[in-house]
């Protein structure tokens, strides 16, 4: 596959995810509604999370600027470095949102978020299990595309165990 | 500091934190974090809070 028939792939791919990623928010809000509506606190949260996410992402592009300069190869292609950077961005802006109660809108159905991000998970190791039968995991010892879709299961299973493990803190507090 | 005003005063209308925050329309945790005094509310949730549990501004936020 030529390089713009690849980009081209990688762009509907993208674009697909996000149609499919707004027909989720629809789904998992319990309005119906595709905005999720947050209190005052969180949007400040929020805005916080935003700006550590923004730094992280920041410091790992700066980076992977520095090692392209040198002989250094990673062992994954270029995609997947920087598809890397920003799942890593997302990681923390999400989980300084869990941490600080600001994750979960007003509207938002958490039972179907757990479903979603389980059927997420599930369908990208799906996809990466698939590639690598085919042998497009890693070719010539460098990890190629499918390597996203490990990294966003795991990123969803992360996601669900620090939900998990905040759940039983919250009712802990609940308490009080 | 803590609003141990608001806590009280949500306590004597029998409200859960969980009930005052569906009123306000906010979520459990920012009340939480308001009766901990983590976090400064802005006036409308000050009003909000106080038109639920039928006080004052003065009587819920105002610090001697």
């Amino acid at each position: 596959m030529d390089f713009s028939a690849r980009s081209l792939g990688l762009a509907i791919g993208v674009i697909v995810g996000l149609i499919v990623t707004v027909v989720i928010l629809k789904l998992i809000n319990k309005d119906g509604n595709t905005k999720t509506k947050y209190d005052e606190m969180q949007l400040i949260t929020r805005g916080k999370a935003y700006t550590y996410a923004f730094w992280t992402l920041i410091i790992i592009e700066l980076f992977l600027c520095i090692t392209s300069t040198g002989d250094y190869k990673f062992p994954f292609n270029n995609y997947v470095l920087h598809f890397s950077a920003i799942i890593i961005g997302i990681v923390v802006q999400v989980s300084y949102c869990i941490w600080h109660n600001a994750y979960f809108g007003l509207n938002n159905s958490k039972s179907r978020f757990a479903i979603f991000a389980i059927l997420i998970a599930v369908f990208n190791f799906g996809i990466a299990l698939y590639l690598h039968s085919k042998g497009e995991l890693i070719v010539d010892g460098v990890f190629q595309d499918a390597l996203m879709n490990i990294i966003v299961g795991c990123m969803f299973i992360v996601i669900g165990i620090e939900l998990f493990v905040k759940m039983i803190v919250d009712k802990g507090e609940m308490g009080d | 500091m803590k609003n141990l005003k608001m806590k009280s005063a949500r306590a004597a209308k029998d409200l859960s934190q969980e009930e005052l925050a569906k009123i306000c329309e906010v979520s459990r945790q920012t009340i939480s974090a308001i009766e901990k005094g983590d976090y400064n509310p802005t006036i409308n949730l000050c009003i909000a809070i106080c038109k639920a549990l039928d006080k004052t501004l003065d009587e819920l936020f105002w610090v001697e």
